[in-house]
């Protein structure tokens, strides 16, 4: 067969492939080309025929010779190779073209011509690049990720390892926490919102006796004693729930606990309140203060007895005095007495001159009487109470008891006593005291002085509103080289036999009134000695040091009623008609239970209790009356000589306490001492109350900044403390003056105070 | 006992023992004038007593006092101190006054009357 025609058959089967095919001899002549590869070079097909590819296409020619040669001698095809060229039917474009050349062999094996197979492969070969380069932007994309990673994986890592710290921290504050909670003698206690145990520390443990784990989950309350159990409870339970949301909030109290053993100990607890969680947890802090207790218990005999010698004492230098005083009703008594036993040996003296007789003795009587009760006051050691005083009365009082000292010294004795001037509270006695004192030092001074010159001067006034003052002034030779502050100290004395103890102990009796005591050089000769003494009533103002401007004036109440109770039915008409005399509304009752029947009153006004009543005692009817919020102020009557139960009736917060039979004009004056303070007690708690609801009306970040501010921290620090910023803190700061309606740091930290006291 | 033309005088400035005083003396049969202070009796006493009953520690002028002040005057008259003080210093001085007695209060009635009598006594003998 010819080799054209096997190419022709061959040809005519690939004739419209898309591939290009074409035949040529050993000379590399075209023998024969399909349509596709003659357009791809760009001439008909027809025009290839015996010519040679070197004439046709001298550039692919010299690219290609080679391996045609290679085809030929061999007769090994070459399969697979690319060129990348430029065609005529697509000029500008650079195409990739795979072509493969097989050898023609004849049936003998000999080659006599090429095959060569064209394919078009740009198309792929785009793809492939395409391919590659989404390949390498993966791979760059991929090594961007990488390095992200890592960078990541480094943050992760610090943060890991500041986590580590963290929590090392923790653990360790923790520890320290845990160990502190231990080393504190004093208990820490914590519970939830029912009021059980949480947490009991060591210090817990050792004061009341409890191991740990044999009170966790129990009530607070079997720590304290029985009776005081549910007043506690509750006092507790509006505390938690109270809706100011701010954690500084505490509760302050004097308490007693109970040990396991059942023994009761004085304390004092503060309760902080902590939201933790939406939880709200109480802590409890407890110090027994039984140690401090007996101390005070100690200091306070040690005191009395300290006042009772220097009494005894200074009572040895009045003797003069007092035997003057008794001897004077006794010489009376016994010449009334020894007339009278005549004129009845000899007739009778009645009626006339027996009667008058009589009278006399009586009241003679009756002087030495008074006379030895005050020595006896005066020399009795022991409790001392508080009562409202007169200065100007103890004055008088005083007066009358050195009378005979005074003329004696020969010293001329002037008074300046303001009238009205305001009551004292204070201890009868003790003021006494230090008056005698004052004026013994007086005459002693003027010992060494003309008697014509001796002058003493007694004279009391009121400085200002709430003060009382005392002066004794003598004329007496003063070394003026002595230091006025040394004749306060004890066992400083010009006496020979002088303890030296009598101005330290006035003075530290003045002191523990809430007054005050110096001594003044007068302008002449002679000394002044003061004594300042807060008006009754005016001692809880005078402990306030923030002045706080009150919006409503202190007045007087117009409306008040006074409210009596004894069961003693003639008692208690005598003392309704008593209080109605003195333009009080009085309503009598003749039971503490028919007393709280009444509705529940609004006003003004005081109650006068018997102590001792059948049913309810008044004790019983007080304390039911402090399981109010507030309740209005309480005399106690007591029986003569009842002074134990008159203690505790003070310590429960009465105003004080009278013995029967009641002294009219003391009755009237506490009586007007209360209303005032009643009236004075609401008009602070309405302002408290109103502080409270201000209070209410702040956001609970504005409570937060509030209990910051009032603790002293700078803006800078509450805005770190509270994660905001500074702007922020000042914002609230502004909302929570003006909400509380204050004006100054000053005023702020007042009213939180205010709160913070009344719980 | 007692004789009402012989009067007594009393000056004490304690009503009370003025009072019972005044009677005692009044119970004895004497004729009794009575006196609150010294300057009282200085202004308003017109007859001398036979005897004078004067209280020592009184305001203003005490009773050492009054009977000093009566004999620079020349009205000087028997004198019984009666005091609820029992002072050295007052008895040394009445003694130096001349007094005729310094009783203590209390004192009984025979106490008093005692030196009452020895008062007349003497002012008998100085013929007063």
């Amino acid at each position: 067969m010819l080799l054209e025609d096997l190419i022709l058959d061959i040809h005519s089967v690939y004739k419209d492939l898309p591939i290009g095919l074409c035949c040529l001899d050993t000379d590399f002549r075209y023998i024969h080309i399909n349509e596709w590869l003659a357009k791809i070079n760009g001439m008909p097909a027809e025009d290839h025929l015996g010519r040679t590819i070197g004439e046709l296409l001298p550039k692919v020619a010299a690219g290609v010779v080679s391996q045609f040669r290679h085809v030929i001698d061999t007769g090994e095809p070459i399969i697979g190779g690319t060129v990348i060229a430029e065609t005529p039917d697509q000029p500008g474009v650079k195409r990739h073209f795979e072509h493969s050349y097989y050898a023609i062999k004849s049936n003998d094996g000999e080659v006599i011509g090429i095959s060569c197979v064209v394919q078009d492969i740009t198309v792929r070969f785009e793809a492939l690049e395409a391919l590659q380069q989404s390949r390498d932007e993966l791979e760059q994309r991929i090594e961007a990720r990488t390095a992200t990673l890592q960078i990541i994986n480094e943050k992760l890592n610090q943060e890991i390892d500041q986590r580590i710290q963290v929590e090392e921290a923790l653990r360790a504050s923790k520890t320290e926490f845990a160990s502190i909670l231990d080393i504190s003698a004093d208990a820490i206690i914590s519970v939830d919102e029912d009021q059980h145990i949480r947490l009991f520390n060591q210090g817990a443990q050792q004061i009341f006796g409890y191991k740990a784990r044999e009170v966790i989950g129990k009530p607070l309350e079997i720590l304290l004693p029985e009776q005081v159990r549910s007043l506690h409870r509750k006092h507790i339970e509006k505390y938690s729930q109270s809706s100011a949301s701010s954690r500084f909030m505490s509760l302050r109290a004097e308490i007693m606990g109970l040990k396991k053993d059942g023994t009761q100990f004085p304390a004092t607890a503060s309760i902080s309140r902590i939201k933790l969680q939406g939880k709200t947890i109480l802590s409890v802090y407890l110090r027994d203060i039984s140690e401090i207790r007996n101390i005070e218990g100690a200091i306070q005999k040690h005191r009395e007895e300290l006042a009772h010698v220097n009494r005894i004492g200074v009572m040895g230098e009045v003797s003069t005095s007092l035997s003057h005083e008794l001897n004077q009703p006794l010489t009376s008594i016994l010449f009334n007495a020894q007339v009278l036993h005549r004129l009845c040996q000899t007739g009778s003296p009645f009626p006339n001159e027996g009667e008058e007789i009589i009278s006399d003795l009586i009241s003679d009587a009756k002087r030495a009487g008074e006379v030895i009760q005050q020595l006896k006051a005066l020399l009795k050691p022991g409790k001392l109470h508080k009562e409202t005083l007169d200065i100007n009365q103890i004055v008088v009082e005083i007066e009358h008891l050195l009378r005979s000292e005074v003329l004696f010294h020969q010293i001329n004795l002037t008074k300046e006593l303001m009238t009205d001037l305001p009551a004292v509270t204070g201890v009868h006695v003790e003021l006494q005291q230090v008056m005698l004192n004052l004026i013994m030092n007086a005459l002693e001074a003027m010992n060494s002085v003309d008697a014509c010159d001796r002058q003493l001067l007694i004279r009391t006034r009121q400085p200002t509103p709430t003060e009382v003052e005392l002066c004794v002034q003598d004329s007496g030779n003063s070394l003026k080289k002595q230091s006025i502050k040394q004749l306060f100290n004890p066992f400083y004395t010009t006496k020979e036999n002088g303890m030296g103890m009598g101005l330290a102990i006035s003075q530290t009796i003045v002191n523990n009134h809430g007054g005050r005591m110096w001594a003044e050089f007068n302008k002449g000769k002679g000394m002044s000695f003061f004594v300042n003494l807060p008006v009754a009533g005016a001692e809880a103002a005078a402990e306030s040091s923030i002045e706080y401007k009150h919006k409503n004036k202190m007045e007087e109440p117009d409306k008040s009623t006074v409210f009596i109770v004894d069961d003693d039915t003639p008692v208690l008409k005598a003392l309704s008609r008593l209080v109605e005399s003195a333009g009080h509304v009085v309503e009598s009752y003749t039971s503490a239970e028919a007393f709280l029947q009444r509705k529940h009153y609004t006003g003004y006004g005081c109650l006068v209790v018997d102590l001792h009543m059948p049913g309810k005692s008044g004790i019983e009817l007080q304390s039911e009356l402090n399981n109010h919020k507030y309740t209005m102020p309480v005399i106690f009557i007591t029986g003569a000589g009842d002074t134990s139960s008159g203690v505790t009736a003070m310590k429960q917060g009465a105003i004080d306490f009278l013995e029967k039979p009641v002294d009219g004009e003391k009755l009237l004056g506490l009586i007007a001492r209360a209303i005032k303070i009643d009236f004075q007690a609401r008009v602070q708690y309405e302002q408290y109350r109103s502080i409270k609801e201000k209070i209410a009306r702040l956001t609970p970040r504005e409570a937060e900044v509030m209990g910051l501010v009032t603790k002293g921290r700078l803006n800078k620090q509450i805005a770190y403390t509270m994660g905001i910023s500074e702007k922020t803190v000042k914002v609230h700061r502004a909302h929570v003056m003006q909400k509380l309606e204050v004006r100054s740091l000053a005023e702020l930290i007042h009213v939180s105070g205010c709160v913070t006291d009344i719980g | 006992m007692g004789n009402q033309s012989v009067l007594i005088s009393i000056v004490d400035d304690d009503s009370s023992v003025r009072r019972a005083l005044g009677r005692m003396i009044s119970s004895f049969g004497f004729k009794v004038e009575l006196f609150a202070s010294a300057s009282n009796y200085l202004d308003e006493s017109d007859l001398d007593p036979a005897c004078l009953i004067l209280d020592v520690v009184m305001p203003d002028m005490n009773g050492l006092q009054l009977l000093a002040t009566l004999q620079e005057s020349g009205r000087s008259v028997p004198t019984v101190f009666i005091s609820a003080h029992d002072d050295e210093a007052y008895m040394e001085k009445a003694r130096s006054l001349g007094a005729i007695a310094y009783l203590h209060k209390p004192c009984s009635e025979t106490v008093l009357l005692d030196a009452i009598e020895k008062s007349l006594v003497s002012s008998d003998a100085t013929g007063s």
